[in-house]
């Protein structure tokens, strides 16, 4: 699956997990779990689109968790503020932050390596200053109470939590069709491109700032939106999106899943955000153990689980399918 | 030969700190010519073709290519303008077929051509570079020679007017270096003009109409293969002091 050709193969098993995560919600009553799920399928979300940039662009930026944080505010403060319906606050998330994305991509994008991090470093905790003093519209550090979802009579509450899970999984096949679309697409071969040879994309006239700069804003969109969605589900937004944890837990997930691969980062989410839950009970250590885990994971698995994953199956396969090519090839 | 300028630069420096690694550089580049560029390690070749497609950009000074100025311009923009160039060590797109390599040098070097004709382009190349059959085959994987070519091919995908190639048989075999020098001469024949950077002196002389030596970011010295072969200072940077008292310029063939 880190192949970007949709081969049969790789339909079947695309399907296959996807009727295994529509059917999830007929089979858990717990609401815990299915809380977990959500809050795993909202990463995977905001992890596929940092890898968009990170894993195939060769960006490597920390702006991710910021835009999740911006797309909840501007979704959250326009439901509040402005009485808008949360549906309508999903498409504004987005566009707040695609707006953020641009404004943050033209001269970051200019910038590569430490620059670009430390950029988008000072973007995370000004966003943060500018919600902590804007109290009057933010709450400021008490946090913002969101409305949430209405539709006919489909109740959204915290009991029934199915129906965000479906408006979540949603979001992420679309974000995960949208990166598709885009590494298949010139511009995603651009992308890739740069990240093998940079010189040599320029020099056969590649205009890296442009091909950049729209894969980042059609991440931010993405983000933002599922930002939006977030807000509305969680129903009170804070600070808490803008800690050092956040980063550290978006990148260990795409680390963990394997980076410019293109499930690994969903993977990953899932993984760190369980293993994580795991040691809820020694809260303050937690981000300790996500950044071990992340050191481990580049130690003994440098290509991420999925990669290892898929060695495994492979290994597993060749025990039981003989090749015949190898039949003849020996004396 | 067509004595139309196609490259000029007037005085261009380019600095690294205080270091001048290319220095108040004149030069004209005729459509059609192979105009060889030498000098020892460290001479400021690289920097100059760098300077040249704005891979470094010049701290002073004038770059034209057919009298427009390109000097401010970025290296895509230079690209699309009809100047491709080839680096010393094989940089390709390693994670991509031979064939997306090519393809992408033409979407994005040949920016108004339409898209069949870019295919046909990338096949006519393929089979000149020697690469027909491989188009599937990992770049990454390949050799050093096929990598060589591949450059070459990615460079001519672009539709250069002007192909600047940076030591184009380092690394490579004897026979492999026979090769692309035949490729080269094959090149500019059909009308591409090369500029080339060659540290084999033999060859240079032999393929180039005219040749520049470099050293210390300066030209030394600059006419054909044999004014430049019998130019004292080149005999000196090249072989030391005593062979200029002996004037044996035919040291180099």
């Amino acid at each position: 699956m880190t192949d970007h050709k949709l081969t049969k193969g790789n339909i079947i098993t695309y399907g296959l997990l996807l009727l295994v995560m529509m059917l999830i919600p007929f089979f858990i009553e717990d609401n815990y779990i299915l809380h977990l799920l959500i809050v795993s399928l909202v990463w995977a979300n905001v992890v596929t689109n940092w890898n968009l940039t990170l894993g195939y662009g060769g960006m490597f930026h920390i702006a991710q968790p910021t835009f999740l944080a911006v797309g909840a505010y501007v979704a959250g403060i326009s439901a509040v503020q402005f009485g808008i319906s949360p549906w309508i606050c999903l498409a504004i998330g987005g566009i707040g932050t695609l707006i953020t994305g641009i404004l943050i991509g033209v001269p970051s994008l200019r910038v590569k390596g430490i620059y670009l991090i430390l950029l988008t470093f000072a973007l995370h905790f000004t966003t943060s200053e500018v919600v902590f003093h804007l109290k009057d519209y933010t709450g400021g550090s008490m946090g913002l109470t969101v409305p949430t979802f209405h539709l006919g009579t489909i109740e959204f509450s915290s009991v029934n939590l199915a129906p965000y899970y479906y408006i979540a999984l949603i979001s992420l096949i679309a974000s995960l069709l949208v990166a598709k679309l885009l590494i298949r697409s010139n511009i995603g071969k651009a992308l890739i491109a740069t990240r093998d040879s940079e010189v040599l994309a320029v020099s056969c006239g590649i205009n890296l700032y442009k091909f950049k700069l729209i894969t980042f804003s059609v991440a931010a969109f993405m983000t933002g939106i599922v930002g939006a969605f977030y807000s509305h589900y969680i129903m009170v937004i804070g600070p808490e999106l803008f800690t050092f944890s956040q980063i550290v837990n978006g990148f260990g997930m795409i680390v963990v899943g394997g980076i410019g691969t293109f499930m690994g980062p969903v993977l990953g989410s899932f993984a760190i955000t369980f293993l994580s839950e795991l040691f809820r009970d020694i809260e303050s250590f937690r981000p300790i153990i996500v950044g071990a885990i992340i050191i481990l994971t580049l130690i003994f698995a440098p290509k991420g689980i999925l990669h290892e994953l898929e060695k495994l199956f492979s290994k597993t396969r060749s025990l039981f399918i003989r090749n015949p090519n190898k039949e003849k090839v020996s004396p | 030969m067509n004595q139309k300028m196609i490259l000029k630069l007037t005085n261009v420096s380019r600095y690294f700190g205080k270091l001048a690694a290319v220095k108040d550089m004149s030069l004209e580049v005729f459509s059609g010519e192979i105009f060889g560029i030498a000098g020892p390690n460290g001479s400021g070749k690289t920097t100059l073709i760098n300077t040249i497609t704005h891979i470094v950009p010049s701290n002073s000074g004038e770059i034209y290519f057919k009298e427009r100025p390109i000097h401010d311009l970025q290296t895509y923009t230079i690209c699309h303008l009809g100047i491709a160039r080839t680096f010393q060590n094989p940089e390709i797109f390693g994670s991509m077929p031979v064939l997306d390599n090519m393809m992408l040098g033409a979407i994005y070097g040949m920016k108004h051509e339409k898209g069949f004709k870019k295919i046909e382009h990338v096949r006519t190349i393929l089979k000149f570079v020697g690469l027909e059959g491989e188009e599937k085959v990992k770049a990454g994987s390949l050799g050093i020679g096929p990598k060589k070519r591949l450059m070459i091919a990615i460079a001519l995908a672009t539709k250069p007017q002007i192909l600047i190639l940076d030591e184009p048989c380092a690394g490579l075999t004897a026979i492999e270096s026979k090769e692309i020098i035949a490729l080269i001469g094959q090149l500019n024949r059909q009308g591409i003009t090369i500029m080339i950077i060659e540290h084999n002196m033999k060859v240079l002389m032999n393929i180039s109409n005219r040749v520049m030596i470099m050293d210390h970011g300066v030209k030394i010295c600059e006419g054909t293969p044999d004014e430049v072969s019998k130019d004292p200072q080149v005999i000196e940077i090249y072989l030391g002091k005593k062979y200029v008292k002996r004037e044996i310029s035919s040291c180099w063939k």
